[in-house]
C-alpha cells in the first residue's frame, strides 16, 4: 500500500471526514469536515466521492507531505501547493511523485483540504472517519497529525489521470463573505425583546476563541429575556444561539448536540461551509431570507457540488522564484 | 403536537413543554419512527422536542411533515421495554475530586452527598453533549450546586458529576465544567458496537456508591435489570 509520511504537519492537521451523523442520536457530536464545499471539491478532483472519504483538513502551513509511491493528490483552499521547485495552483488535482515533498502552504483564509485518489486508509468509528479531538477518538489516533506520523493510501480501481495533465474545477470564485443568511428561529420573539432590526442590522467581528464547535462574535450586545427559562434543546450546525452575555455564537460541525442558550436564528447550509473560512477579526453581519428561498438555495449548492464540471489541463508549472 | 421549521433542512417537533418520563418514552418512539422516513438523516431527543434533519438533495419537507402528523403515538407496541440501569461508583478520593467542594457547599458531609446522590433512581430525559451523556432530571434540591467557574478541559471517562441542577456521568474523556464527585470503573459506551450506547431516553439510571477495594467488576450486563 502506497503511504504519505507527515514530515511537517503545521500547527493544526486532522483526519476529516463527511461527519458522522448516524452517532449523534447517541449523543456525539457529526464533526467532520468544516468547509464542505471546499472538501467535495478535493474529493472531486481526484475522483473519489463518497460523503465518508477521508482528507486531511489543514489550518496552518507550511504542511509537508512525503509519498512513498506516486499517488494523485489535491489540495483545495490553499494559498499555493510546491513540489520539486515548482508550484502548482491550489484546487488542481496532481501527480506527485515518490518521495518528493509537497508543501502545503496554509490555507487561503482559515481552512485547506488534501484529498488523495483512493483515500486515506482510516478506519471507520462510531459510522465516521474524522478526529474527535474533544473526545479523542477517530481519524488518526483520535488526534491531530504529527511529525512522523505515516497514513495509508487505499489502492485505486478507477480510471486514472494521465501524470502530465492536471485535473481543474471550473473557476467558481468565492467572494470573501461579509454577510450570512439566516432563517429567523420560530421562537424568537420569546427569548428575544430588543427589535430584530438590532440583530440585522449589527457588525459582528470574530473572536479568537472560535473553534470547530462555534464561531463566537463580538457585537453590541442583544436584550435576552426569559433566557433564564430556556430548557436545552438539540441545535444542529448553522444555529445562531445568544449568550447570557446577549454575544452571537455560530454554532459549527464540532458542536455538541444539545445547546444551552436560546437560537436566534439558523444560517443557511452555503453560507456555513463559507463561515468555516472567517477568521479572528473578520467582521459580518446577518441577513435574514425567507423559507422557501433558503431551502432553494441550499438545494442548488448541494447540486452544485456534484455536478460541477471538472477538466484537464496539461500540466503547466509556475516556477518558484530564483530568490525564494 | 406542533411543528416549526429550523433552518433550511430541518424541523422541530413539541409535545409538551415540562419535561417527565413519559414525555421522554414518547419523543424516544417518535424517533425510532422517523429514524425510517425516506430522507431523513437525523433526529435528536431534547428534553420536550425532537429535531429532525433530511438530506437537502432526498428529502422532501412536506411529505416528511405529513408523515410525522400521521404518527399514531403507539409507543411501547414498538419498542423494546423500557429499562432501569445501575451505575456502580467509587464516590470521593481521587475518582471524586470535588465531592468536598459540594459538601461544603451545601454544609453537610460528604456520605450526606453520597447518601443523597445514590437515594433514587433518576430519568434519562435524552442524550447529548458527548457520546452516550444522559441528561438526568430530578437531582435533589439539596445537591444543586452552581457549575465551576473554570471548565477542566479533561475530564476522565466514567467520571460522575453534578452541574447545576443537573447530575450525569461522562462516558467518554472530554472537558466538562460540571463538579466531579466520583467515577464508574464499568465502560457503559462502546466505540465498536452497535448501537454504541445502551440506554435510551425514557429508561431509568441509578447510582450504587461501591467500596474503593471492590473487586474488579465485570462488563456492563452485570449492573442492568
Amino acid at each position: 500500500m502506497a503511504t504519505i509520511r507527515v514530515q511537517h504537519p503545521g500547527w493544526l492537521t486532522m483526519v476529516q471526514d463527511g461527519g458522522r451523523i448516524s452517532a449523534e442520536p447517541f449523543g456525539a457530536s457529526r464533526g467532520g469536515v468544516l468547509d464542505f464545499a471546499l472538501y467535495w471539491r478535493a474529493l472531486r478532483l481526484v475522483e473519489c466521492t463518497h460523503p465518508l472519504s477521508a482528507v486531511l483538513e489543514v489550518v496552518s502551513g507550511p504542511v509537508i507531505l512525503v509519498p512513498s509511491d506516486d499517488v494523485l493528490i489535491a489540495v483545495t483552499g490553499a494559498k499555493s501547493v510546491r513540489c520539486r521547485s515548482q508550484i502548482i495552483p491550489s484546487d488542481t488535482g496532481f501527480w506527485a511523485p515518490a518521495n518528493h515533498p509537497i508543501t502545503v502552504d496554509g490555507p487561503q483564509s482559515a481552512r485547506a483540504y488534501v484529498a488523495v485518489h483512493g483515500g486515506f486508509d482510516i478506519g471507520l468509528i462510531l459510522g465516521g472517519r474524522g478526529t474527535d479531538i474533544r473526545n479523542h477518538f477517530g481519524g488518526f489516533n483520535g488526534r491531530p497529525l504529527q511529525k512522523g506520523d505515516v497514513l495509508g493510501v487505499l489502492p485505486s480501481t478507477l480510471s486514472r489521470l494521465p501524470h502530465t495533465r492536471w485535473r481543474r474545477w471550473n473557476p467558481e470564485p468565492r467572494n470573501p463573505l461579509r454577510t450570512l443568511r439566516f432563517v429567523w428561529d420560530h421562537a424568537v420573539e420569546r427569548y428575544f425583546k430588543t427589535s430584530s432590526g438590532d440583530f440585522t442590522g449589527a457588525d459582528y467581528t470574530v473572536e479568537p476563541a472560535s473553534n470547530g464547535m462555534a464561531i463566537r462574535l463580538h457585537g453590541a450586545p442583544l436584550g435576552l429575556s426569559n433566557a433564564a427559562r430556556y430548557l436545552s434543546e438539540p441545535v444542529l450546525p448553522g444555529t445562531i444561539q445568544i449568550a447570557l452575555d446577549g454575544q452571537p455564537l455560530l454554532l459549527l460541525a464540532h458542536r455538541g448536540t444539545m445547546g444551552g442558550y436560546p437560537p436566534i436564528g439558523h444560517v443557511i447550509t452555503p453560507d456555513l461551509w463559507h463561515a468555516a473560512q472567517l477568521k479572528p477579526g473578520d467582521v459580518i453581519s446577518f441577513k435574514p431570507i425567507a423559507l422557501a428561498q433558503a431551502r432553494q438555495i441550499s438545494q442548488q449548492s448541494y447540486l452544485a457540488l456534484s455536478t460541477a464540471v471538472t477538466y484537464t489541463e496539461p500540466v503547466r508549472y509556475a516556477s518558484e522564484p530564483s530568490n525564494n | 403536537m406542533e411543528i416549526y421549521p429550523v433552518g433550511d433542512h430541518a424541523l422541530t417537533i413539541s409535545l409538551g413543554d415540562t419535561s417527565n418520563i413519559a414525555l421522554s418514552r414518547r419523543l424516544y418512539a417518535l424517533q425510532q419512527e422517523i429514524m425510517g422516513f425516506p430522507g431523513v438523516i437525523n433526529a435528536l431527543v431534547g428534553y420536550t422536542t425532537l429535531v429532525v434533519e433530511w438530506d437537502p438533495l432526498t428529502g422532501n419537507p412536506e411529505h416528511i411533515q405529513q408523515k410525522i402528523l400521521q404518527w399514531d403515538g403507539r409507543v411501547d407496541a414498538l419498542l423494546a421495554p423500557a429499562r432501569h440501569w445501575k451505575i456502580p461508583v467509587y464516590y470521593g478520593g481521587a475518582d471524586g475530586p470535588d465531592l468536598e467542594f459540594v459538601a461544603q457547599y451545601h454544609g453537610i458531609s460528604g456520605d450526606q452527598v453520597v447518601a443523597l446522590h445514590s437515594v433514587r433512581p433518576y430519568p434519562i430525559y435524552c442524550l447529548g453533549f458527548a457520546l452516550g451523556f444522559p441528561y438526568l432530571g430530578d437531582l435533589p434540591r439539596a445537591l444543586h450546586t452552581p457549575r465551576r467557574s473554570t471548565p477542566r478541559t479533561r475530564v476522565p471517562g466514567g467520571s460522575v458529576a453534578i452541574g447545576g441542577t443537573q447530575t450525569g456521568f461522562y462516558p467518554v474523556e472530554t472537558p466538562g465544567g460540571w463538579h466531579i464527585i466520583g467515577r464508574t470503573p464499568v465502560s457503559f459506551v462502546h466505540l465498536d458496537k452497535n448501537p454504541p450506547v445502551v440506554y435510551k431516553p425514557g429508561d431509568t439510571m441509578e447510582f450504587v456508591p461501591i467500596p474503593q477495594s471492590a473487586t474488579p467488576l465485570g462488563g456492563e450486563s452485570d449492573w442492568q435489570q
